[in-house]
C-alpha cells in the first residue's frame, strides 16, 4: 500500500495526478485494436471509388475463391439490419418529419459517396481479406456527384435519393418572422456577414477498431468496440442488429479520442456482427487511417448568411440567419440536428438579443456522412455571433468591448430566459470579459504589435465570447460497491475516451465520503454492469455521473447512519458523518466508512432493520443543460510574403462552474483550443467535381502540431451551477467555441491594413495572401 | 519467408516472417507488445515510433528485415522495473496525455529528443522537434512542459548515477 | 500480385548488382517512401525484396581528388551531422533539417530521397546548385559497370529517373566548390512541419565582394522535376548583387515557373511564392 495521505489532497478543487496514466505511459492500455482472440478472423470491407452511381451488380466470385476467405457479405446479405434513428424528432416547415431518417447498412442499388461501404470480406489474416477485398470487383455506372449543400439545392442538381427531392430531407424554420423583420426595419445598423464552418475530419489518434464475437449457445454477441457508452451502444447495437438488449454485451476498454465520432453505430458493426454468427467465429476489423477519411463520419460543413440588426445605442434587435447544412449522404443520428437546432440555440450565446431566427437546409450531398465534432453546432454557433459582433461594431463605430458590454445579460438579470428558450441560471458575462481583457494584458498589445511591425510581421488580437448551451444530463447510473478487498467501485454510464474520468470521478467521492483516492475504482465499459446511462457527450459527464454519484453518496450516508446507530449503540438521529467518518455526535465513539462496510460484510445477527450493506445502487433523474461560458483572446501575426498566420498568444477565462480537477478541466480546455485554432487556419477536406476526397491523408490534410499551437494562459473564474449538485457546467467543448472567433477575429484585426473585413475559414496561407494582395491576386487570375 | 532476429527490450527474440512484415506489425503481433500503436499510414503521426540501436523512427514505415541484429526499444521497455523513465514520469505529472494514444510514440520521441539536443530545451526547440508527432486531444501544451521536465529530470538521472 | 518471393540482404555491391541483372527487384534502402507508397498501393512489391542496407560500399562520406563521395545509403541524419556537409554545403545541411521528422531522417538516405525523384524531394535542389552527378553501379557482363550522370540528367520526371532496372544508384559525387561559394535552401509548405513542400528554393554561388559568379538556383515543386533555373541565373551572373539584380532575378523566375494548382496550392500562389521568397532570399544574401 502506498503511504498514507491526507484526502484532502484529493478532494474536489485538486489538481490531482491522474490515475489512468500510470498504465498508459507504459503502453499497458487496452485499445480495441489490442484486443486479440483464439480462432479470430478479420474484415476488411469493400468501398465504392464513385462518389454516385448506379452499383450495377457486386462480383464476388473471384475474391471468394481467394486463400484464406472465409465469406464476403454485401447488402442483400444484411437486408434485416436497420441503423437506429436519429433520436431527434426534427420536422420540416409545413410539419413532416425528416426524410430518409436512418443510415443503410451497405449500398444496395447505388452508391452515394466515395468511401460507402459495399462489401464486407471476411479472411484467415488481416492480409488475406485486404487482398481479397480488392479483387471484389463492384460494377457501377457512374452519376453526376454534388459535394456542396448551396450546389445540391440548385435547381438541376444530381438527385441522390430517388424519393427525397431536391436532396432536401429537413427544411427548418426557427423563429417569429413578422417580428424579427420588424426588427430590422427599426435598425439603424444592419451587419451582414456569409459565415462558413469548413467541414474538418474528426482524426482522433486512434482509428476505429473492433473485435465481435457470437457464442451460439446463449445467442448472445459480444462486440468489443470504442463507444461514448456502453449502454447507449449495446441498446443501438441490439436494435440494429434485430436482437433483445440482452442478447448483446459492449465491452469498451480505453478509447483514443473520439469527440463525438465513436458513439454512434456506423454501418460496418452490422456486418461485422452478422459474419461473427453467420461463421460462428471471432471477427475483427481495423481501419487504416486513409480509410477513416472516408469511412468516418466527418464534422462541420455549414454555410450561413447571417444579419444582425443593431439599435442607434448598439442594442442587439435580431439575429436572422439563413443557411445550409451539408449533411453528407446518409443521415446519421446527429448529422441533421446540429444545423437545425443546435447552431442557433448557441449563437444566442451571453446577449441579451431577444430575437433569433433561423431558416435551415440540410442538405444531402455525395460526400461522407456528418456527425457529432465537438461542440456539434456550439462552435458554430457562437462563431456567428462574434464574427457578427466584431463586424456591427465595425459598422456602427461602436468599439466591440464596449458593444459586448452594452448587449451583455447582467448578473441580476439571471436567471434569465432567452428567446431561445433556455434559461440561463448563473454567469458574470460583463466580468469575466473584463477580466480576460486583464489577464491577456491588454494594455500591453500596442508595444508586442510594434515588435511585430519592425520584423515586418502584421499583427492581430481578437476576441471570442461564448456561452455554450451542454447536453442535458440524461438518466444515469451511480452505483458504489464496498468491495471484499477494501476497494471502492463507481459503476457509471459515461465513458471515458481521455477526459481522466476515473479521477475525476474519484475526486467527487472522496469528497463526498471521505475514501481514500487509491481505494476507487471507476467501471465504465462494460454493458453487463451499466444497468442505465445516458453515455458521453455534449460535456455533460461531470453533471451526469458527478450527480449520480453525489446522490449515491448521499443514500451510503443514509444507509451508513442507520447502520452506525446499531454499531455504535447510539439513536440514529445522533449519529454525524463527516471526512469518512460515522461518530455519535458529542462523544469519541466512530467507525469509517469501510471499516463500516467491512463490518457489515462480515456481521452475523444484526437487527432486521439495519442495512446488511452500504451499496448504493443510484439512478441520477434528467436534469437541464448546464451553461458554460467564457471569453478567449488571440494573438496573431501574419506572414505578409507567405499569407502564414501563426496564433502567438493564446488568454482564456472559463466559466466552468465548479472544478473538479482544474489539471484536468485546463488540460480539456487546450485541446478544444487547438482543434478550434486547426479548423480556422489549417483543416478542411477538399472534394475534387467527381467527389473524390483530394485530403485523403496526413499529408495532404492538415492537422495541427506543435509547432503551430501557441502556449496558453488559463484562467478559471466560476459562477456556481444551481442545475446539478456538483455546481458544475462541463468544460469539454468549450475550448472550441471560444478558439474559432477569437482566431478569426484576430486574423481580421490583423488584416485590416489591407482592407480587409472578413476571412472565411480556413486562413490558410494562401487564402490570406490572396486577401491581403486583393486587387494583384485578381488582376492575375 | 525471411528470418529476423533481433533484441527487443533487452530480449532476443527471432522468427521467420513475411518480408513485408512492418516492425510495428511484429512488435505488435508476435511479440504481443501492443503498447506500439498505429494512428495512421503515410508515416505522419508518430504514434508508432521506437528506438532502433539507441535513435527513433517510425515502426511503420520500418520493415522488420531491415532491423534485423538490431536493439529495439519500445515504450514497454522505457521504465527499468517500477522505475518509470523520468519521461514518463514528466508525462504524467505535467498533464502530459489524454486518450493516451500518441503518448507512447510522444514519449519515445522525447526521449530522442534530449538524447540528440541535451537536457535544456526551450520551448521553441520542443514545439520544432516535435514534427514527427501528432496529438489530437492536448493542444499540445501541456506535452511541451512535460518534455522540458522531463529533460531536466533526465540529466538529474544520469548525474545521480554517475 | 504483390507477392515477394524472395528476400535478399546483399552483403556487397558486387552481391546487390547481381541480384538485380539476375531479376525483377525491388530495392529497399530506408523504406520511408516505399512504405507509405506499397500501403497505398502506389507501388507494388516485385518478387524479389533486395535490403541495401548491409551493403558496404552504399555507405561513408569521404572527400578526396577535389570531389566529395556521398554513399547512398548515408541518412538525412549524418548527413546533418557531417561539419563538413554543414560548413561547405550548407544548402543541403538546412535542407536536411528541414526534412520531414527526426524519425524520418534517421532512416531515409539521401540515395532513396534521389531515387524517389519527387519533384519536392528537399535534398534535389540544394543538390542541383552543387553540380552533384550520380553513381550507378550494374553488372551487365560478369563485372562492375559503373556510369556517372548530372543530377538534372538522372531525374526524368516525376517518380521517374535515368535508372536502368539493372543499375544501383551507388553514390553521389560533389565537386568541391571554390573558395567564396555560399549555398542556401527555404521550403514552404502550407504548414512547417512534416510537409511535402509547396515549392523549395535553392541557391549556390561563389561571391566575390558584391559580384556573385557560377550562380546555380533551383526550384522545387514547380515542375515535373526538381529544376535548375537558367534565366533567373542568367540575371544574377556576374553582376553585383543589388536591388536591380535582385529584380530582375525575380522577374524572371516567375517568368519561368509554371507550376500546376493543387490541393495544396495554386499555380498563381505558387508564383507569387517563388518570388517573394527568391527576394527574401536575395535579399539576405545582399544584406549579409
Amino acid at each position: 500500500m502506498s503511504a498514507p495521505t491526507d484526502i484532502s489532497d484529493f478532494s474536489i478543487g485538486k489538481p490531482v495526478r491522474r490515475s489512468e496514466d500510470a498504465a498508459l505511459i507504459q503502453g499497458r492500455g487496452r485499445y480495441s485494436d489490442d484486443i486479440a482472440v483464439d480462432g479470430q478472423a478479420f474484415g476488411a470491407v469493400v468501398r465504392s471509388r464513385y462518389a454516385h452511381g448506379r452499383l450495377r451488380s457486386v462480383n464476388i466470385e473471384a475474391a471468394k475463391g481467394m486463400p484464406g476467405v472465409l465469406a464476403i457479405y454485401t447488402a442483400a446479405d444484411l437486408a434485416a439490419y436497420v441503423a437506429p434513428r436519429s433520436p431527434f424528432a426534427l420536422k420540416s416547415i409545413d410539419g413532416s418529419p425528416m426524410l430518409g431518417a436512418t443510415t443503410a447498412t451497405f449500398a444496395k442499388d447505388k452508391v452515394r459517396f466515395v468511401g460507402d461501404p459495399i462489401a464486407l470480406v471476411v479472411a484467415e489474416s488481416e492480409i488475406l481479406a485486404r487482398e481479397a477485398a480488392e479483387a471484389v470487383e463492384a460494377n457501377i455506372e457512374p452519376l453526376p456527384a454534388v459535394t456542396d449543400a448551396r450546389a445540391a439545392a440548385a435547381p438541376g442538381a444530381p438527385q441522390i435519393y430517388d424519393d427525397i427531392p431536391g436532396n432536401l430531407p429537413l427544411h427548418t424554420h426557427f423563429g417569429d418572422i413578422d417580428k424579427v423583420t420588424d426588427a430590422f426595419s427599426r435598425a439603424a445598423h444592419v451587419a451582414r456577414l456569409r459565415l462558413v464552418s469548413n467541414r474538418v475530419v474528426v482524426a482522433a489518434m486512434e482509428p476505429r477498431a473492433a473485435l465481435f464475437e457470437y457464442d451460439p449457445a446463449s445467442e448472445r454477441f459480444t462486440a468489443h468496440i470504442q463507444s461514448q457508452g456502453v449502454f447507449g451502444m449495446r441498446n443501438n447495437l441490439a436494435a440494429a442488429m434485430g436482437v433483445p438488449p440482452e442478447k448483446m454485451r459492449v465491452l469498451t476498454g480505453q478509447v483514443g479520442g473520439s469527440f463525438g465520432m465513436k458513439g454512434v453505430v456506423f454501418p460496418e458493426y452490422m456486418a461485422l456482427l452478422h459474419a461473427a454468427r453467420d461463421l460462428k467465429r471471432p471477427v475483427k476489423w481495423s481501419e487504416q487511417r486513409t480509410e477513416s477519411f472516408v469511412s468516418d463520419h466527418q464534422g462541420r460543413d455549414h454555410d450561413i448568411d447571417a444579419e444582425l440588426a443593431l439599435a442607434a445605442d448598439g442594442t442587439f434587435l435580431a439575429l436572422r440567419m439563413s443557411g445550409y447544412g451539408n449533411i453528407g449522404a446518409y443521415v446519421t443520428p446527429f448529422g441533421a440536428m446540429i444545423a437545425a437546432l443546435n447552431i442557433h440555440r448557441n449563437a444566442q450565446s451571453v446577449y441579451r438579443t431577444p430575437l433569433i431566427e433561423m431558416h435551415m437546409r440540410c442538405m444531402l450531398t455525395n460526400t461522407p456522412p456528418i456527425g457529432a465534432y465537438r461542440g456539434a453546432g456550439r462552435p458554430e454557433g457562437n462563431y456567428i455571433m462574434e464574427r457578427m459582433v466584431e463586424e456591427a461594431a465595425r459598422i456602427s463605430g461602436i468599439d466591440p468591448i464596449d458593444l459586448r458590454r452594452r448587449n451583455h445579460i447582467r448578473p441580476e438579470q439571471i436567471p434569465f430566459a432567452t428567446g431561445i428558450g433556455t434559461i440561463y441560471d448563473s454567469g458574470d458575462f460583463t466580468g469575466l470579459l473584463d477580466e480576460a481583457i486583464e489577464a491577456a494584458d491588454w494594455n500591453g498589445y500596442a508595444q508586442r504589435k510594434a515588435e511585430s511591425v519592425a520584423r515586418g510581421k502584421l499583427r492581430g488580437r481578437g476576441i471570442g465570447q461564448y456561452l455554450e448551451i451542454t447536453a442535458p444530463p440524461t438518466n444515469e447510473l451511480g452505483k458504489i460497491d464496498f468491495d471484499e478487498d477494501g476497494g471502492v467501485t463507481i459503476t457509471t454510464g459515461t465513458l471515458d475516451f481521455g477526459q481522466g474520468h476515473a479521477t475525476t470521478f474519484a475526486q467527487v467521492l472522496v469528497d463526498k465520503l471521505g475514501i481514500p483516492f487509491d481505494r476507487i475504482r471507476v467501471v465504465q465499459g462494460d454493458s453487463d454492469r451499466v444497468t442505465i446511462g445516458g453515455g458521453t457527450g455534449g460535456s455533460k459527464s461531470i453533471m451526469a455521473s458527478g450527480a449520480a454519484i453525489v446522490e449515491a453518496g448521499d443514500k451510503v450516508i443514509e444507509a451508513g447512519k442507520l447502520a452506525a446507530s446499531h454499531l455504535l449503540e447510539a439513536a440514529v438521529s445522533d449519529i454525524v458523518f463527516s471526512r469518512g467518518v460515522f461518530s455519535v455526535a458529542g462523544t469519541d465513539r466512530q467507525i469509517g466508512v469501510l471499516e463500516l462496510a467491512r463490518r457489515l460484510r462480515v456481521a452475523t445477527g444484526l437487527p432486521t432493520d439495519c442495512p446488511v450493506t452500504l451499496n448504493a445502487v443510484h439512478v441520477h433523474k434528467a436534469s437541464p443543460s448546464a451553461y458554460p461560458n467564457g471569453c478567449h483572446i488571440a494573438e496573431v501575426e501574419v506572414d505578409p510574403d507567405t499569407g502564414t498566420v501563426a496564433v502567438v498568444r493564446y488568454t482564456m477565462t472559463n466559466d466552468f462552474g465548479t472544478v473538479v480537477n482544474p489539471m484536468i478541466v485546463a488540460g480539456q480546455a487546450h485541446g478544444g483550443v487547438m482543434q478550434g485554432v486547426g479548423q480556422a487556419l489549417m483543416e478542411r477536406v477538399v472534394f475534387d467535381r467527381d467527389g473524390q476526397i483530394l485530403t485523403g491523408s496526413f499529408t495532404d490534410y492538415a492537422l495541427p502540431r506543435a509547432s503551430e499551437a501557441p502556449p496558453f494562459v488559463i484562467r478559471n473564474r466560476p459562477t456556481i451551477a444551481t442545475t446539478n449538485p456538483l455546481g458544475a457546467k462541463g468544460c469539454g467543448e468549450a475550448g472550441c467555441a471560444g478558439a474559432l472567433p477569437a482566431v478569426m477575429n484576430a486574423l481580421v484585426d490583423a488584416l485590416k491594413p489591407c482592407g480587409v473585413t472578413h476571412v472565411n475559414m480556413p486562413a490558410t496561407p494562401e487564402v490570406v495572401w490572396r486577401l491581403a494582395n486583393g486587387k494583384q491576386a485578381r488582376a492575375m487570375d | 519467408m525471411a528470418k529476423v532476429s533481433m533484441t527487443v527490450n533487452g530480449k532476443v527474440v527471432t522468427a521467420d516472417v513475411d518480408p513485408r512484415t512492418l516492425l510495428v506489425q511484429f512488435i505488435r503481433e508476435n511479440l504481443h507488445l501492443t503498447g506500439t500503436h498505429v494512428g495512421c499510414d503515410t508515416s505522419q503521426c508518430g504514434a508508432c515510433t521506437v528506438h532502433v540501436d539507441g535513435v527513433a523512427v517510425k515502426s511503420c514505415t520500418t520493415l522488420a528485415v531491415t532491423v534485423d541484429g538490431a536493439n529495439v526499444t519500445t515504450i514497454e521497455g522505457l521504465a527499468h522495473g517500477d522505475h518509470l523513465h523520468p519521461m514518463q514520469e514528466a508525462f504524467r505529472e505535467n498533464h502530459g496525455l489524454q486518450c493516451g494514444f500518441c503518448t507512447p510514440g510522444m514519449i519515445m520521441s522525447a526521449v530522442d529528443i534530449v538524447n540528440r539536443k541535451g537536457s535544456n530545451l526551450d520551448e521553441a526547440t520542443i514545439r520544432a522537434e516535435l514534427e514527427g508527432n501528432i496529438c489530437r486531444c492536448t493542444g499540445y501544451h501541456n506535452i511541451v512542459k512535460a518534455i522540458g521536465d522531463g529533460a531536466k529530470a533526465m540529466a538529474g538521472h544520469a548525474q545521480a548515477a554517475e | 500480385m504483390s507477392d515477394i518471393t524472395a528476400y535478399a540482404a546483399p552483403r556487397s555491391l558486387d552481391e546487390a548488382v547481381s541480384l538485380l541483372q539476375a531479376g525483377d527487384v525491388t530495392i529497399l534502402a530506408g523504406g520511408t517512401d516505399l512504405t507509405p507508397q506499397t500501403k497505398s498501393g502506389k507501388l507494388t512489391f516485385r518478387p524479389t525484396l533486395m535490403n541495401i542496407r548491409r551493403v558496404p560500399e552504399l555507405s561513408g562520406l569521404t572527400e578526396s581528388g577535389g570531389v566529395m563521395r556521398i554513399g547512398a545509403l548515408t541518412t538525412i541524419s549524418s548527413l546533418l551531422a557531417s561539419p563538413l556537409i554543414h560548413e561547405r554545403f550548407n544548402g543541403l545541411w538546412q535542407a536536411c533539417d528541414h526534412f520531414a521528422s527526426d524519425q524520418i531522417r534517421n532512416a531515409a538516405t539521401i540515395g532513396g530521397n534521389i531515387c524517389n525523384a519527387s519533384p519536392a524531394g528537399d535534398t534535389l535542389t540544394p543538390l542541383l546548385t552543387l553540380d552533384a552527378r550520380v553513381v550507378l553501379a550494374s553488372k551487365p557482363n560478369g563485372s562492375i559497370v559503373r556510369r556517372t550522370t548530372p543530377l538534372g540528367e538522372f531525374l526524368t520526371g516525376p517518380g521517374r529517373t535515368a535508372r536502368q532496372p539493372a543499375e544501383l544508384l551507388e553514390a553521389i559525387e560533389i565537386p568541391m566548390p571554390p573558395e567564396g561559394f555560399f549555398s542556401a535552401f527555404f521550403k514552404f509548405g502550407t504548414r512547417p512541419a512534416l510537409d511535402i513542400s509547396v515549392i523549395s528554393i535553392a541557391i549556390g554561388a561563389v561571391r566575390d565582394g558584391r559580384k556573385l559568379t557560377r550562380v546555380r538556383i533551383a526550384f522545387g515543386a514547380v515542375a515535373p522535376t526538381a529544376i535548375r533555373a537558367a534565366a533567373t541565373e542568367a540575371a544574377l551572373e556576374g553582376r553585383p548583387i543589388d536591388a536591380a539584380a535582385i529584380d530582375a532575378a525575380v522577374a524572371a523566375a516567375v517568368n519561368e515557373t509554371k507550376p500546376v494548382s493543387d490541393v495544396r496550392a495554386s499555380s498563381w500562389y505558387r508564383r507569387e511564392l517563388v518570388g517573394n521568397m527568391l527576394r527574401r532570399m536575395l535579399d539576405h544574401v545582399a544584406n549579409s
